[in-house]
């Protein structure tokens, strides 16, 4: 089931195997102290695909993502501090409470988290990628399907716009002429991009390899950095600020799924925008969050 | 007692219980609560199994986030954790100071339940 260079997957992992993972806990936890930001299974990877989806079916997003984030040794929120509170918070909630079932949990969950999110827009002035391998290879795992769809929003979002600019048969100045059609270069390379990104995705196996994860992380950061080479100071007057808050959106959508946490990955899509709408874009993308990610982007 | 004789969720309680201490508790809570999520991992698996294929238990997740909070030191989520859980997880008269001792028996004991 597994080939040199990849580690070994296994459903269940017997005994021996688990305790190979304690062992390397014990050695590890003696000579550095800690174990935070260690993968749950460092030596054989065992995967539960089945399981995994049937999480979605509890009525929410968040077993999902807190199963990634159990199995991949990263925080749900913004730091390790908001995580050990998150869960001790549903941890805490009361037997009465769990009783009444997996919808119910899921929305008092979904309350809980929302306390943790962000009040004030404050997207990170970044454009690199910093998802662990680790994490982004569980997330495409866990996304595999949700992701080509995602990543097509993505694509036909540049589309429209390209299709929009090279419409226009009249612009004031000349200057904003040639900005229009190399925005469209920008925007076409962009195109490239995502496309080989959205094939990738549909090509990705039920378990996907580092190496997927990987190329995926490559072809991100090719957008990413395409997108942020834009003319920023000059692109509000020619660009449709509607369809730029969309690709926020979009952006935004696709980044998380591939297991980058949502505050990074609103700052990374909002400088798309560049600096003078950053707030804007922030707004709209939380907006669209929510339809996005109930649950996940609401807070005010 | 050598890394390398730790063959078994016993072994492993041994090993923890000759450390010093200062290191003991969070030792525990750490290695507890790692260990209880691999094994809560096969228990999910076997579950999904015995019910071809329905949802995971409520409980069951439920368990998971109470070992993973126990795993960065929250006794009180093993305290007032649902009496079916805690009977599954440690004795009910167990006093707070003493939970984390039971931590590892998180290993054992849904090794076979959930």
């Amino acid at each position: 089931m597994y080939s040199a260079g990849q580690i070994a997957i296994h459903t269940p992992a017997p005994t021996t195997m688990l305790m190979d993972e304690v062992r390397l806990d014990c050695k590890d936890l003696t000579a550095k102290g800690t174990l935070q930001g260690k993968e749950l299974w460092r030596i054989s990877r065992v995967s539960f695909p089945k399981f995994e989806e049937d999480l979605f079916i509890l009525g929410d997003k968040f077993w999902p993502r807190w199963y990634a984030s159990l199995n991949g040794g990263f925080p749900l929120l913004g730091s390790w501090d908001e995580h050990r509170q998150l869960l001790y918070d549903i941890a805490l909630i009361s037997n009465g409470e769990w009783e009444k079932g997996a919808e119910h949990i899921a929305a008092l969950i979904a309350e809980i988290e929302a306390k943790y999110l962000p009040t004030t827009s404050a997207p990170k002035s970044t454009t690199n990628l910093d998802i662990p391998t680790g994490q982004m290879q569980t997330y495409l795992q866990v996304n595999r399907l949700s992701l080509p769809p995602t990543l097509e929003a993505v694509y036909g979002h540049l589309e429209l716009e390209i299709h929009r600019l090279q419409g226009i048969n009249h612009w004031e100045t000349e200057v904003q002429q040639e900005r229009s059609r190399d925005l469209v270069r920008r925007l076409l390379a962009m195109l490239d991009a995502v496309g080989a990104l959205q094939a990738q995705a549909e090509a990705l196996p039920e378990e996907p390899t580092v190496e997927d994860a990987e190329q995926t992380q490559e072809l991100w950061q090719e957008y990413l950095d395409l997108g942020c080479a834009w003319p920023r100071e000059n692109a509000p007057e020619i660009v449709d600020n509607a369809w730029r808050g969309g690709l926020v959106g979009v952006t935004f959508a696709g980044l998380t799924l591939c297991g980058m946490a949502a505050t990074p990955a609103l700052g990374v899509a909002g400088l798309l925008f560049g600096t003078k709408k950053l707030v804007e874009a922030a707004k709209a993308t939380k907006e669209i969050a929510k339809v996005a990610f109930p649950g996940e982007g609401g807070s005010s | 007692m050598d890394l390398a004789k730790i063959e078994s969720p016993e072994n492993l309680v041994e090993w923890v219980n000759e450390l010093p201490e200062k290191i003991h508790k969070p030792f525990s809570m750490v290695l507890g609560g790692r260990t209880a999520q691999r094994v809560l991992a096969n228990a999910f698996f076997a579950i999904d199994e015995r019910n071809g294929g329905s949802p995971p238990k409520l409980f069951a997740l439920r368990c998971a986030v109470i070992t993973q909070a126990v795993q960065f030191g929250l006794d009180q989520a093993l305290i007032l954790a649902s009496k079916e859980t805690q009977s599954r997880l440690i004795p009910s008269n167990s006093a707070p100071d003493e939970v984390y001792h039971y931590t590892l028996k998180i290993i054992i004991n849904l090794g076979g339940g959930c």
